[in-house]
Order: C-alpha cells, then sequence, then structure tokens
C-alpha cells in the first residue's frame, strides 16, 4: 500500500501531529517551570520565597506572600519592647480572611470605626510574638491594607491568594 | 455557582495535563499507573467539593462534569479541528514494514510494546511480520500482519 493511502484510510494527520509533539515538548518544560516556581515557593506552603517581612518602627510583620484559598496559615507580629500593644484589623481583612485564632489572646477586643480593635498586654521579658491564624476566604492580590499598629496608618502588605 | 466553577475549571485543568502528558499514559495501565490514577482522583477530590461535603454540592459537582462531557462530545461531532486537539489522530508507527523510528520517538513508544501489542492482537513474535502498526488516538497499538 503507498504510503500516502494509508495515511489517508486511517486519518492521519503527520503534520499537525509533528506541530503538537513540538508544542507538547514546550509544555513539558512550562509544567518543570510550574514545578520550579512551586518549589520556590512561589505559590505558598513553603519554600524560599513562601513567606515576607516587613518592620514598621518596632513592630516585625511575617506573613506568607501567596496564601491558598481555604488554606490557613499565620501572620506573625513580633513587638519589641515590653509596653501594651494595640492592633486594629482593617475591614480589608475580614472580607478576605477569617480570623481562626489570635495567639496569645488579646486581653481586650472591641469594635471601634468599624474596625476590630485588639490590645494585648506587655509581655514581662520583652518582646511579644502574636500569631494571627487566618484562613484565606475568597482570591486576592496585590498591596492589601489589613491591619494597624495602635492609632498609626493602614499597613499595606503585598501577598496573594491563590485559588 | 462556586462548585460549577470549580469542577469545570478540574475537568478542563485534567484535560490539559493528559493531553500534554501524552496519549501513552493512560493507556498503559500498570499497576504503577493504577496508583497514579488514585492518587490523581484524591488530589482532585478536595479541589473539587471544596469544604462542602453536602450532597447538593456533589450532586451539582457530578453534573457538571456530565454536562461538560456532554457538551465537548457534541462540539467535537460539529468541528473536526476541536476533536483532533482534544483526541489526536493515529499515528503510523510502522508502514509496510519499514519502522518509522522518529514517529516511535516522538509518540514514546518502544519498539517491545508494539511487539507485545503484536503477540497480544495476532500472536505475531517477530517484527518483520508486522506489516503495519498504527499507534491509534486513544492510545493503543494496532497491528496488521505480513501476508
Amino acid at each position: 500500500m503507498p504510503p500516502s493511502d494509508l495515511a489517508q484510510l486511517i486519518d492521519e494527520d503527520r503534520p499537525f501531529q509533528m506541530r503538537f509533539w513540538k508544542i507538547q515538548r514546550l509544555l513539558w518544560i512550562a509544567l518543570a517551570l510550574i514545578l520550579l516556581f512551586a518549589l520556590a515557593g512561589f505559590t505558598g506552603r513553603g519554600g524560599p520565597f513562601s513567606r515576607s517581612a516587613q518592620i514598621f518602627g518596632k513592630v516585625a510583620i511575617e506573613y506568607p506572600q501567596s496564601w491558598r484559598l481555604a488554606a490557613s496559615d499565620r501572620l506573625m507580629i513580633e513587638a519589641s519592647g515590653s509596653k501594651p500593644l494595640t492592633l486594629s484589623v482593617d475591614a480589608a481583612l475580614t472580607d478576605i480572611f477569617e480570623i481562626e485564632a489570635i495567639t496569645p489572646e488579646p486581653s481586650q477586643s472591641q469594635t471601634r470605626n468599624g474596625r476590630l480593635v485588639y490590645s494585648f498586654d506587655g509581655a514581662a521579658g520583652g518582646a511579644q510574638r502574636i500569631a494571627f491564624t487566618l484562613k484565606p476566604t475568597a482570591i486576592a492580590w496585590g498591596d492589601i491594607f489589613l491591619l494597624r499598629i495602635g492609632d498609626g496608618p493602614a499597613i499595606a502588605l503585598r501577598f496573594a491568594i491563590w485559588p | 455557582m462556586e462548585s460549577i466553577i470549580r469542577a469545570a475549571a478540574i475537568y478542563i485543568v485534567l484535560i490539559l495535563l493528559f493531553r500534554i502528558a501524552g496519549r501513552r499514559t493512560l493507556s498503559k495501565m500498570t499497576s504503577f499507573d493504577l496508583v497514579l490514577v488514585l492518587i490523581i482522583s484524591e488530589a482532585t477530590q478536595n479541589a473539587l467539593l471544596g469544604e462542602d461535603y453536602s450532597f447538593t454540592n456533589a450532586l451539582i459537582v457530578l453534573v457538571t462534569l456530565l454536562s461538560i462531557d456532554i457538551m465537548l462530545v457534541l462540539l467535537k461531532e460539529k468541528s473536526a479541528t476541536l476533536e483532533k486537539l482534544l483526541d489526536g489522530r493515529p499515528t503510523i508507527l510502522i508502514q509496510s514494514g519499514h519502522i518509522d523510528r522518529t514517529a516511535l520517538e516522538l509518540a514514546r513508544v518502544d519498539i517491545r510494546e508494539i511487539l507485545a501489542s503484536a503477540r497480544r492482537e495476532r500472536g505475531i513474535y517477530r517484527i518483520e511480520d508486522i506489516e503495519h502498526a498504527i499507534l491509534e488516538a486513544d492510545g493503543h497499538i494496532s497491528i496488521v500482519e505480513k501476508r
């Protein structure tokens, strides 16, 4: 049987197949890049670039740069000095996160100007570490104003919540 | 609505990934591949259902998956291009006794797999006795014996 007859008979499309194989190999590289991206921590949950830290005066905030929808993670706040600390949570935080836990628990929590305000007693030993366990409830990315320290301006944190 | 989006997204991602992986991936169901399928189903389960384990959610997800499947079948019937893109076309691996090494390499098919198909389908033991070998769109190898 001549080559073209068999190809026609079985409906082979070799030029299409060759193009497909070429694209397939390029997509294999894309899959490898996605893996490297995830291993580096850009999709969250571990990896050298998974967390970020910012310092605002005497307060340092450490948080995941990448969150995953419905997967809890911790936002850590470390304040040097033993003075009491007040943190107020902006509406943006409660819009996209569910606060699952705050450790240690605040000595007082109240609503002020539509914001949740948490007060923490100063730590006896100096620095105090507060952990907010947050569960993302919506997809979001960019600079998002989440909280304020004392009566200071709203702090914008850059992160993404992956679906 | 979220359940429908989730199910549709997972369906599309799985179709794309299996198409990228190649048609040989699922046709060779060795015990290793079975484990792979089980892990894939386990990994996608949570993404499909989210945190909602209700009967309603499961029903919506199932209806969405079946609807997309039916829709794709109907679309493929109408569009030959879509069918070609999603299902692929058969590829000739051996023609008139001549082995197409390039096609074998690119389709990731081993000559031993052709021989295994030849034994299973036609009771042929030697490559010289094969007239044509065709890798079908579903990943199976069809053998035509030399007369």
